[in-house]
């Protein structure tokens, strides 16, 4: 008997754990706030009730109108693994969420978070319960059909009416500078998702950067041509110990931003993502498909016979040893964004000297008459979307529109003491993620205040905190050597910056933009992945393994496999 | 007329064989009320088998479908097998077929024969704290994950590696172990081999001391010496457990090493090294083609299912080992 009413009492035990094991019921957590500074908000009415999600007609009056009670969005983000909270502080409790209950009557609560990777798989496991938040965000890598597919089905929310009447002019002007994107997030005339833009064209060429002590060792040459690269990598690795010329990573990236060198404009095949121009027909075809990425081929051949490429690049993970070897003094030369200095710059000043960190230029030409162009690809960061069954719309309309009021208007409340708060250590991405349109002049009016104030001296005209930021950022390294603000110096803070180059080049109309003006197209599913075989065979060619003429029997296999799908679709949409 | 009377004859005996089993209609009402404590203990076991192992299954059917997450199970149209058509037209997806046999095959008899000859040896080793020693100086890298030994293997296997290095001190050429398709597999095969065969050894080496030590006496009293008692002795005595070992093992044969590969194959080793789950996790993972990794998952199960049912009916056969 005794042992019977064990048994029943384990495993009624047992039991009991695993269903309270399957339970996602989370104790709440009171955390104290961080002291905020004063931010002169209007009155928020009836701040004394509960927060509800049942409609509340919004105010009259302009976005800035608070609501006469308080309303709840909940929301789901993605949520970078090195964001930061200041003491107490969560992704429910911080500088934004409280500025927006504080101005607006707005309480945002964040049903879940997760990474960037990751976001799409929870997106599926919400839509799959039938439990999508009010608000998210569809990132620009997830599977292009999610849009249109949650779209057609009712699932999304139609905010036509709340982005014409509660959004502020500044968000609906982004229109005017860029009236494509939001057309992607458009059917029928009717506007299902606010994309978030982008910081602008600026960022997007890539620069070939030299690590600079070795680079003015060897007597700060001037680099028109590919050969005075490949001169530069010999120098780099003969005189000053460098193991190999050019830094090249195992998803072949840093290689093809290389291309527009020979007149080619590859794209990131590990990823999918092609570059797409007219032929002499007027036929969109990717940047693999031109004559052009033969020379690129043949060169990169050469690199890898003489040594230029390490003979390990295809184990070099970008983001392991690929940079490794970078800080660790083994190459000079890498092309890459233009936020380097946030990547390598504390690393490289720290294990090296104060004067190893890499300065950019833009890509030399084979006969070095002008720079490389720079490629320009659909700059879209994602979209912010409304389930169906979310019933405020003007209330995500106006948090928007404060947030850009805050990050990016030139009337901003914000002072030099409010920086920290706001935007110190990445709290800027953390906390308005899903809330924030990009300016897409922003990154262009930033460089352009940023470098005359850091020339002049004078930071009166300063307008934006992230104008305040990267000034302050670039003053430090400037001032005291602080290797964590080679970030923003080396991307405006002086005249040879990457922003500086970027300029020249638009300048110049030496900018290349691909046809395919959307992050993907819906027909590109039945592709399935056509990068692969491109990776594999264009490595067995670096190698040596095969010729490069070998890449026309690849060409031919690579439209056989999906390639002709993409090619189609791609002439379907923007051809013509 | 034979067959109407054997069975005539058979029925009695499948009658008491099932008595035996069930204990009969009114017996197994008796039974559970005598064992329904037990019953009880492995009911969360039960509930848990239900909902994590049978209850995905259902997910198989998006196989079938051209399945997206908006529309789900019900919504999704039906396309039958054309998946699996569009599968076997792919090259890249049916080398991965012939990959998978040959590290998984080489893996299985290069670890069974490194593990049998490791416990021979240790076998040999007189000296208490040496054996305990050396078996668990070849048990720790069992242990270890391969996300971490990846990053290590990679430092070693280099081209300006520790090892490479003392094979051109030797005066040989570099051996590209990681980015030559046919050095890979064998790299991967060796690796997996060093990393394993310490587990393998410990199986064996129990088999070994299971053996009556009346029957070394014997051997020595013949004349045998210790190669001899090893040749004629300690080998067939394992034999049942080497073959049982073996059996299990191949019914495991489609798992040549996600872990392994993943972390430390590229592009350039495709043609040699991409094995059916790498292909599957780039395929309906990294591109969200979940209805083709459906497919390409449930092919693999049936053969999993296949070879598993093949090798325990040799298990049974060969080492007379059952489980159901």
């Amino acid at each position: 008997m005794k042992k019977k009413l064990l048994a029943l009492l384990l495993a009624t035990l047992m039991i009991v754990s695993f269903f309270a094991a399957c339970t996602n019921d989370t104790p709440a957590v009171d955390t104290p706030a961080t002291e905020a500074p004063t931010v002169d908000t209007p009155a928020t009415p009836g701040a004394d009730l509960e927060p509800t999600r049942e409609h509340v007609p919004p105010p009259e009056g302009d976005w800035m109108t608070p609501f006469d009670r308080p309303v709840k969005i909940l929301a789901a983000a993605e949520q970078g693994l090195n964001w930061f909270f200041q003491d107490g502080d969560d992704i429910n409790n911080n500088p934004w969420t409280r500025l927006y209950a504080e101005y607006l009557n707005v309480h945002v609560e964040f049903e879940w978070t997760t990474t960037v990777d990751e976001i799409e798989t929870r997106l599926n496991l919400a839509i799959a319960a039938g439990n999508l938040p009010d608000v998210f965000h569809i990132p620009r890598t997830a599977d292009p059909r999610l849009f249109h597919e949650l779209q057609s089905q009712g699932m999304l929310l139609d905010l036509t009416d709340a982005y014409r009447n509660y959004a502020s002019q500044r968000i609906r002007d982004h229109e005017l500078v860029d009236p494509y994107t939001i057309q992607g997030f458009t059917v029928d005339g009717r506007i299902y998702g606010i994309p978030r833009y982008y910081y602008g064209q600026i960022d997007q060429p890539w620069h070939m950067w030299f690590r600079k002590d070795w680079y003015e060792a060897a007597g700060s040459p001037e680099i028109r041509t590919v050969a005075d690269l490949e001169n530069l990598m010999r120098t780099f690795m003969n005189d000053f110990g460098a193991s190999y010329g050019i830094a090249v990573d195992s998803d072949l990236e840093w290689l093809f931003r290389t291309a527009p060198m020979f007149g080619a404009y590859i794209g990131n095949i590990h990823n999918n993502e092609y570059f797409w121009r007219a032929d002499e027909t007027g036929r969109l075809r990717p940047g693999i498909a031109f004559p052009e990425f033969l020379v690129a081929l043949e060169y990169w051949q050469n690199w890898f016979a003489e040594g230029f490429i390490s003979p390990d690049f295809m184990t070099m993970d970008p983001w392991g040893r690929g940079q490794e070897d970078i800080v660790n003094g083994l190459v000079g030369v890498q092309c890459w964004w233009q936020w380097w200095g946030w990547a390598n710059g504390p690393s490289i000043v720290g294990l090296q000297n104060n004067d190893a960190y890499f300065i950019p230029f833009n890509l030399p030409t084979l006969d070095g008459s002008t720079p490389a162009r720079g490629q320009i690809f659909f700059p879209n960061t994602g979209v912010t979307v409304a389930s169906a069954n979310f019933q405020n719309p003007a209330a995500l309309m106006k948090v928007i529109s404060l947030v850009d009021h805050y990050v990016f208007s030139a009337d901003t409340p914000m002072t030099p003491a409010d920086i920290d708060y706001f935007m110190g250590e990445g709290r800027e991405h953390a906390m308005t993620q899903i809330f924030q349109i990009i300016d897409p002049h922003a990154d262009l009016t930033q460089f352009q205040y940023v470098l005359r104030a850091l020339e002049t001296g004078d930071d009166s005209e300063l307008f934006t905190g992230g104008m305040m930021s990267k000034f302050r950022e670039s003053r430090a390294w400037l001032d005291e050597q602080d290797p964590h603000g080679l970030g923003a110096f080396l991307q405006m803070g002086f005249a040879g910056s990457a922003y500086a180059r970027s300029q020249h080049l638009f300048d110049h109309g030496h900018i290349v933009q691909t046809a395919l003006w959307t992050t993907s197209l819906p027909e590109f599913a039945a592709a399935g992945n056509t990068g692969d075989l491109i990776m594999e065979e264009v490595m067995q060619i670096i190698v040596g393994n095969q010729p490069v003429e070998h890449f026309l029997t690849v060409l031919e296999q690579w439209y056989a496999q999906g390639g002709q799908i993409k090619e189609d679709a791609v002439n379907l949409h923007f051809g013509g | 007329m034979g067959s109407a009377m054997d069975a005539h004859l058979e029925a009695p005996v499948r009658k008491k064989k099932k008595e035996r089993y069930f204990g009969g209609g009114g017996r197994i009402i008796k039974r559970f009320r005598k064992e329904w404590p037990l019953h009880l203990l492995v009911l969360p076991a039960f509930v848990v088998t239900l909902i994590f192992s049978y209850g995905p299954m259902y997910g198989l059917i998006m196989a079938f479908q051209d399945f997206h997450p908006v529309r789900g199970f019900h919504g999704s149209p039906w396309v039958g097998l054309e998946h699996f058509r569009w599968l076997f037209a792919q090259p890249a997806f049916v080398r991965t077929i012939y990959n998978t046999f040959f590290i998984s095959i080489f893996k299985i008899i290069f670890s069974t024969f490194a593990s049998i000859l490791f416990a021979l040896l240790l076998n040999e080793i007189r000296v208490a704290f040496c054996k305990r020693f050396f078996q668990t100086i070849v048990y720790i890298p069992h242990f270890i994950s391969w996300i971490i030994l990846a990053g290590v293997m990679q430092t070693i296997l280099a081209s300006d590696g520790i090892l490479n290095s003392l094979i051109m001190g030797l005066g040989f050429d570099r051996v590209p172990f990681l980015s030559d398709p046919s050095v890979f597999p064998w790299t991967m095969i060796w690796s997996d081999v060093w990393k394993s065969f310490g587990f393998g050894t410990v199986v064996y080496l129990a088999a070994i001391t299971s053996i009556d030590p009346q029957i070394y006496e014997s051997a020595v009293v013949d004349g045998a010496g210790k190669f001899r008692q090893i040749i004629s002795i300690t080998i067939p005595t394992m034999g049942p457990i080497i073959v049982l070992m073996l059996t299990l093992n191949m019914g495991n044969v489609l798992n040549a090493g996600f872990d392994q590969i993943f972390n430390l194959y590229s592009p350039i080793v495709y043609s040699t090294g991409d094995i059916i789950d790498t292909y599957l996790f780039r395929l309906g993972i990294q591109g969200a083609q979940f209805s083709v990794g459906a497919a390409v998952g449930l092919m693999r199960a049936v053969v999993s299912a296949i070879l598993m049912s093949i090798s325990l009916f040799f298990a049974y056969k060969v080492a007379n080992y059952k489980i159901f």
